[in-house]
């Protein structure tokens, strides 16, 4: 017993080594490795302390959940990246309430517990996080896989059912507590729960997700770490303990950054991005939108996901139609270019000259890029300025994309060295001092109106100053309000702003054989 | 059987641990450290392990078996896909620099 307390702690504190070499780009590799390496340490000692070696049943479950886990890692996308996140994290609440439900059904369980209503407790306390965990994480990985609306969906009563939901959750615990293996209580918690989960994760859109993604996360680790008190394990305590402060931070941070309180996103308290109650009336520089804007949102997603879906060959198609035609295109870029009509000297600007001209290049992702997958254009881009001599820079909003670092990610695998990639703070201040600024499928996280808007969905949240920025060019789908549904002040700006609209893949090339 | 409440205090103390550590984690590496804690997130795997083999050693039937194979399945998917892609994501940030060297 003592021996697997040392052994316990000692392989915590390898976890906790690890999750901080995960701290530096350098030793996160390794980090991630010693993690992996102290849980496999942690998985064998396990079944040698519990005498468990000859049971094939473990072994076999073992190997095949194995299998499949290193198999839909290595086939996976990294644009798929923020749901197989989710979809995995729910699979570990899942194991959790599982090995609640075990717990409270005394399978596998010594005949007297020490300490019979603390397991109890535990328990239906695993199974309850555990199933809130699954389902919600299920139905995030559902909405970012685009199988299920990725707007909000709210039900008529959804907060009076959510909190029956939750409510009815903790009666079952309490009744679970004083009542032993009663096996209606255990199926009335994974079902009242599992129904919270729904409900909670149904309702949250598309930009807030990513800190629906972190707070599952901290509720996967509290699961495990639960389903450990129930089996009286402390390595599973201890980890799981980790996992879940680390979710909490991550949701932390993030609602920070996008200035909203945790409980305004739980309550799913967004009223103003539902268009009955968005009146323009707060802004004069807004048109009327509304229940329009929305409709045509969700044709322009759906007009998305079929660009995403272009074959590699049809882009070569279009690479090799475009190269023939570059003289008409020139005379159409310069058209596009200066729809709002700048002041312009004798010659002509366009976001191609203006590019050539620059000297200091900040670029600015959005998860419009990541849904174009046009990182690979924008690394292009990106080498082309180079060449000309020009400082190139990214400044990447911590919410931009569906999940936390999103941006990064997508930008690593496009082979950009991460000292480009600046973090709003670093390099707000430079964009007043920069040449020309180019905009990649990205909207709220740079509007302007978030600093006086008052009763905007992202008033107050801080954005990148790309208002600041002498030229502005802007590679976005349309000029629809984003996720927020405010409209940016920035494309009605009279000089300075180039708009090329249409799917960023494309217009980046434009920009690129232009250039 | 541990004391409930060194398990609880092994619990918060872990969470502060973690809190002051995940703080130094830069946003650029935010999206594999969600994934990493989410891969360590699948130690219930421990649990599911001793709950089934020690349910299998009692004689519990095919109902413990079911739900203990799943929890494990289910858990090693976590753990094995989870470390996998962030294995995947962090080798990303360092190809560059592994290219040049």
């Amino acid at each position: 017993m003592t021996l697997q307390i040392i052994i316990s702690t000692l392989l915590s504190l390898a976890v906790l080594a690890g999750i901080a070499m995960m701290s530096r780009v350098k030793t996160s590799v390794w980090g991630n490795l010693l993690s992996a390496l102290a849980m496999l340490c942690g998985v064998t000692a396990t079944l040698c302390f519990n005498g468990i070696l000859t049971v094939w049943t473990v072994f076999a479950a073992l190997i095949a959940g194995a299998l499949i886990g290193s198999l839909m890692a290595s086939r996976a996308q990294m644009i798929q990246m923020p749901q197989l996140v989710a979809l995995f994290n729910g699979l570990g609440g899942g194991a959790s309430a599982l090995v609640g439900v075990m717990t409270y059904m005394g399978w596998g369980m010594p005949e007297e517990a020490a300490y019979p209503m603390f397991v109890r407790f535990t328990a239906m306390l695993a199974i309850g996080i555990g199933m809130t965990t699954l389902i919600g994480s299920l139905v995030a990985a559902g909405k970012l896989h685009r199988v299920l609306n990725q707007r909000p969906v709210v039900y008529p009563t959804h907060s009076l059912l959510s909190l029956i939901a939750l409510i009815g959750t903790a009666a079952c615990i309490a009744a679970g507590t004083a009542v032993e293996s009663d096996i209606w209580i255990m199926l009335g918690a994974l079902v009242l729960s599992g129904l919270f989960g729904w409900l909670f994760a149904i309702r949250v859109g598309g930009a807030d997700m990513p800190i629906t993604i972190s707070l599952l996360n901290s509720l996967s680790g509290v699961a495990g770490a639960i389903a450990g008190m129930a089996v009286g394990d402390v390595f599973l305590v201890a980890v799981g303990g980790i996992v879940g402060a680390s979710g909490l931070l991550l949701t932390q941070i993030m609602c920070r950054a996008m200035n909203r309180s945790l409980m305004s996103i739980l309550i799913g308290a967004k009223p103003k991005a539902r268009p009955a109650a968005a009146p323009p009336k707060k802004q004069e520089t807004l048109g009327p939108q509304g229940q329009t804007v929305f409709s045509e949102t969700t044709d322009f997603e759906k007009l998305l996901e079929q660009l995403n879906d272009m074959e590699v060959k049809d882009l070569l198609n279009a690479i090799e139609a475009l190269t023939k035609e570059i003289a008409g295109l020139r005379e159409q870029l310069a058209q596009q270019g200066n729809t709002p009509q700048a002041a312009a000297p004798a010659e002509e600007k366009t976001p191609a000259s203006v590019l050539k001209a620059a000297k200091n290049v900040i670029i600015v992702p959005g998860y419009g890029m990541a849904l174009a997958q046009a990182q690979h254009m924008v690394k292009q881009l990106a080498d082309r300025l180079e060449m000309n001599g020009a400082q190139v820079r990214f400044a990447i909003h911590p919410v931009a994309g569906r999940m936390p670092g999103h941006m990064n990610v997508l930008l690593a695998e496009a082979d950009i060295p991460y000292e480009k990639l600046y973090e709003m703070e670093a390099i707000n201040d430079d964009f007043k001092k920069t040449d020309a600024v180019v905009v990649i499928g990205a909207n709220d996280v740079l509007n302007p109106a978030a600093r006086h808007a008052e009763g905007t969905p992202i008033y107050g949240m801080p954005v990148l100053n790309v208002d600041e920025a002498p030229e502005v060019i802007v590679c976005n789908y349309d000029l629809k309000p984003g996720y927020a549904g405010v409209e940016n002040p920035i494309y009605k700006r009279e000089k300075g702003v180039y708009l090329c609209l249409g799917d960023a893949k494309e217009t980046l090339m434009k920009i690129i054989t232009a250039l | 059987m541990i004391h409930p409440l060194i398990l609880v205090a092994v619990f918060v103390l872990c969470t502060i641990a973690g809190y002051f550590i995940i703080r130094n984690v830069p946003s650029l590496l935010h999206t594999p450290l969600m994934s990493g804690m989410n891969a360590l997130s699948g130690v219930t795997l421990v649990g599911a392990l001793s709950a089934t083999g020690l349910a299998y050693l009692a004689g519990d039937g095919v109902w413990a078996q079911l739900a203990g194979g799943l929890a494990v399945v289910l858990a090693t998917v976590n753990v094995f896909g989870g470390f996998g892609v962030t294995h995947r994501m962090l080798r990303m940030f360092n190809k560059k620099k592994s290219a040049k060297s």
